[in-house]
């Protein structure tokens, strides 16, 4: 599966809406590619726009929650589908979706697609050092939660 | 003997940072951490363990694939293949000049962005095309990542 499909559903945690953001980033290469110039590598390009769509998404998602209907920001899952899920999977991406959206940007692009460190923090539009920073913040933060909840 | 130019907290960071598998460290990094690792493995134990448990976790979070009509969805807004009377140029250009190595990479992009439909929907890449435009990649090694279904290299 395409690799821009995975960075947004990682990032969004919600498929539709994941193939929503990988049509309309292949749409956008698609009417750039006649006018590229090289200033970087395209597959960068590409998860920046991934990404900038994403933030667009979540940002939307929270001004609805926040303004219109606050009383649906309940995130727990159905809990029929709640037990047919693998429960400590669910528990594990659940704290990952807890992190901030840019730790989880950081951790989805390095850890859990294997940018270098250089690709990720162009794709992100941030220095290496801040790249370093919120992926270190990102481990810290899961380790400390799922040492409790899961790890040994 | 280890590189003076990396320090053993350098070396922790890189631990906590990136994970426990030196392969996803900074290129530049690697080597000189890796050694490291050999020299003074007592030093880095603890933390390679605990980042070998948090990557193990992180591992095993799976994403759904996508529907399979998503591949039809995004070649549908790809530009218009359209016949030529004459000259055809492909789809994808090799350095400028058609070749049997650029319709063989067309065949390789279309087929692996519509390697999740169904055959029968596929569209046939060999056929030659009018774009007006190329691709900026020109060999199978530079294929973007984001046009491959596995993991990233």
């Amino acid at each position: 599966m395409p690799v821009i499909y995975r960075i947004s559903f990682r990032v969004l945690r919600d498929k539709a809406e994941a193939e929503d953001i990988t049509q309309e980033t292949f749409l956008r290469a698609w009417k750039m590619l006649p006018d590229w110039e090289p200033r970087a590598k395209f597959s960068t390009w590409a998860c920046g726009v991934a990404l900038n769509l994403c933030r667009d998404r979540l940002r939307r998602k929270k001004a609805i929650l926040v303004d219109v209907l606050p009383e649906c920001a309940d995130p727990a899952p159905h809990p029929e589908a709640q037990l047919a899920m693998n429960q400590t999977v669910e528990r594990i991406a659940g704290h990952i979706a807890a992190l901030p959206p840019r730790q989880r940007e950081a951790l989805t692009l390095c850890a859990f697609e294997g940018l270098g460190n250089k690709e990720a923090a162009v794709a992100m539009s941030i220095s290496v050092h801040a790249l370093e920073g919120l992926l270190g913040r990102a481990r810290r933060s899961l380790k400390a939660v799922l040492q409790k909840d899961i790890m040994p | 003997m280890t590189d003076l130019s990396l320090t053993h907290d350098r070396v922790l960071d890189l631990i906590a940072i990136y994970g426990a598998d030196p392969e996803v460290w900074p290129e530049a990094e690697r080597a000189a951490a890796r050694r490291h690792l050999s020299v003074s493995p007592e030093v880095f134990a603890d933390a390679l363990a605990e980042a070998h448990a948090l990557d193990a976790c992180l591992a095993r979070v799976p994403v759904p694939e996508p529907d399979p009509s998503l591949a039809n969805r995004i070649m549908a807004t790809a530009p218009k293949m359209r016949r030529r009377q004459a000259a055809p140029v492909y789809l994808f250009r090799w350095s400028g000049r058609r070749s049997d190595i650029g319709a063989a990479l067309a065949a390789l992009a279309v087929g692996l962005v519509a390697g999740y439909a169904t055959a029968s929907e596929a569209v046939d890449p060999l056929i030659p095309v009018e774009t007006g435009w190329s691709v900026p990649w020109e060999t199978s090694d530079e294929l973007p990542f984001w046009l491959k279904e596995g993991d990233m290299e």
